[in-house]
């Protein structure tokens, strides 16, 4: 967990760099911005929340204040991230006083063999899955079986041509030819893709899918327990049948993860906030994840001043590479609010059709069912908010008119939809006992 | 029953996944020459493009104005994407190459 919100940090703040520094006027130096990306990930390891603790606390007393604020779920051991000092082991605080030396308790929800053995033996299946479907999915991504087209037509093309001119290049933005590119499209991925084909001295089309695997399992191990293997296995299939590999759906599916994850298990507004910051610069859909999130958890929480200070960073950011859009002429996406919304049954059976997946509707049944059996839903809440609102928004957008509407749907509703499935597969972690 | 129904739904997507990832078809071990060489069963429209715009890609000058045939969106914006060292046009153009 810590690995993977120190690369979300480092990610932001690498894009970030790169983009504001290109808009003062300065060319890129692929190794200044190595070594910053390096301290920023160094620094947000080592501030990072301790799973499902928040914050690292010395042992004993801090764990139990800890433990207080963050109710643990189950699945999650702070055996493995934590030793505990001999004859102490695995109490769970205020749940379940151990008497001295019976380690590994899990108290009442529940009980594991004696002695740190039976926690570490609980925990050690979920990497193992989380591998296993990480190495599926690296399989599938490198032999060609999960690419997705948009890698060669969108986000290669403009990456090869931001590394190439070390900057933004505005004139190959703005070419007549190069408008289906979407100008103004936000630029987290292709800057992303420059700077590796800069450090790498030239862009590989096979690393992109490789990073596919790799943020598989990043946005997986944000989910605390069981839930990071039912993250993966949902991942794993949605990429695979949606043929996303390569594009910016799954950094923008890590992105809402990790933001989700931060609010729903640490409560930690800065972390979320940086992360909603990658949605809103990774795809035009980010921003709409970035206002259902905020709005979802102004009414869970009843904190809206708090959920303000989270928008402020997205809302920068996203804001600061509008107005260069707008300054240099590529406004496009976002000019399209004067399309009319226009209701459509036929829409509505079409983007049904497609979010079947092909397969009897398995990802939703897979979400769905252990949330009918859950527990806490109140715990749930915020992703349950988060998931209908984006179900919302994602109908809003294809209920505006376009000649390829039908064309639209079928190549890009399988990977839209997977955001809402991935707030469900948070949402079926958080309500888990 | 919400973690036997957590596992039994993990199986059943591990299991879709295969399914999906064997419908792109063989060889199931070797190294794929394009990034498009599994997607379906039929040929990607690009595939050809792509292994015709590799070799061209080493022999053609820096700067030279090329163009592709078919001259459509998708072959367009794969010339682009294969050949960052060229100028690559609609139509008219120094090298006219065939991709088809």
């Amino acid at each position: 967990m810590r690995t993977a919100y120190a690369f979300v940090a480092a990610v932001v703040c690498l894009t970030t760099a790169m983009f504001w520094s290109n808009a003062v006027g300065w060319r890129w130096n692929p190794w200044v911005l190595l070594v910053f990306a390096a301290l920023v990930a160094g620094f947000a390891w080592r501030h990072a929340p301790h799973p499902a603790f928040g914050h690292p606390l010395p042992e004993g007393e801090g764990v139990r204040k800890r433990e207080a604020a963050f109710p643990p779920y189950e699945g999650v051991s702070r055996g493995r991230h934590t030793p505990l000092p001999p004859g102490e082991g695995g109490s769970r605080g205020k749940h379940t006083p151990l008497p001295p030396g019976e380690g590994g308790s899990r108290g009442r929800h529940s009980p594991l063999p004696s002695g740190e053995g039976g926690a570490k033996r609980r925990v050690r299946g979920v990497p193992l899955a989380i591998i296993t479907f990480t190495l599926l999915t690296a399989y599938g991504t490198l032999t060609a079986r999960e690419t997705c087209a948009d890698l060669l037509y969108f986000w290669g093309p403009k990456a090869v041509r931001f590394a190439a001119a070390r900057g933004i290049d505005v004139a190959f933005l703005k070419a007549p030819d190069h408008f289906l590119m979407h100008p103004d499209y936000p630029p987290l991925v292709p800057l992303m893709y420059a700077w590796g084909a800069m450090i790498a001295g030239g862009f590989s089309y096979w690393a992109p899918l490789l990073l596919t695997a790799v943020l598989l399992a990043l946005t997986a191990l944000l989910v605390p327990g069981r839930g990071g293997v039912l993250m993966a296995a949902l991942l794993a299939f949605g990429y695979a049948q949606a043929l996303a590999a390569g594009t910016a759906d799954p950094i923008l599916i890590f992105f809402e993860v990790a933001a989700l994850a931060a609010l729903t298990f640490l409560d930690d507004a800065r972390l979320a906030s940086i992360a909603l910051a990658g949605a809103a610069m990774t795809k035009v859909e980010g921003a709409a994840f970035v206002a259902v999130a905020i709005v979802a958890y102004a009414i869970v929480s009843r904190r809206p001043l708090r959920a303000l200070a989270i928008a402020v960073a997205p809302g920068v950011l996203l804001g600061s590479w509008i107005a260069f859009a707008r300054a240099h002429g590529l406004i496009d996406s976002y000019a399209r609010g004067a399309t009319p919304f226009v209701w459509s049954a036929q829409t509505l059976v079409s983007i049904a059709r497609q979010a079947s997946y092909h397969a009897y509707y398995l990802p939703w049944l897979a979400v769905l069912a252990p949330l009918v059996f859950a527990k806490h839903w109140k715990r749930a809440a915020l992703p349950l908010l988060v998931a209908a609102g984006s179900i919302a928004y994602i109908l809003f957008f294809y209920m505006h008119p376009d000649a390829n509407r039908d064309f639209w749907i079928v190549v890009s509703a399988e990977r839209v939809l997977l955001t809402p499935l991935a707030a469900l597969a948070v949402a079926a972690a958080a309500s888990s006992e | 029953m919400q973690r036997a129904l957590a596992v039994a739904a993990c199986v059943l997507l591990a299991a879709a996944t295969v399914v999906r990832l064997k419908r792109g078809g063989g060889p199931y071990f070797e190294r794929p020459a394009t990034i498009v060489d599994h997607l379906g069963p039929r040929e990607h429209e690009v595939h050809r493009e792509i292994l015709t715009l590799q070799r061209a890609a080493k022999t053609l000058p820096r700067c030279a104005r090329v163009s592709v045939i078919p001259d459509d969106t998708p072959h367009y914006l794969t010339a682009i994407a294969l050949l960052p060292d060229q100028v690559v046009v609609h139509g008219k153009a120094d090298t006219v190459i065939d991709v088809r």
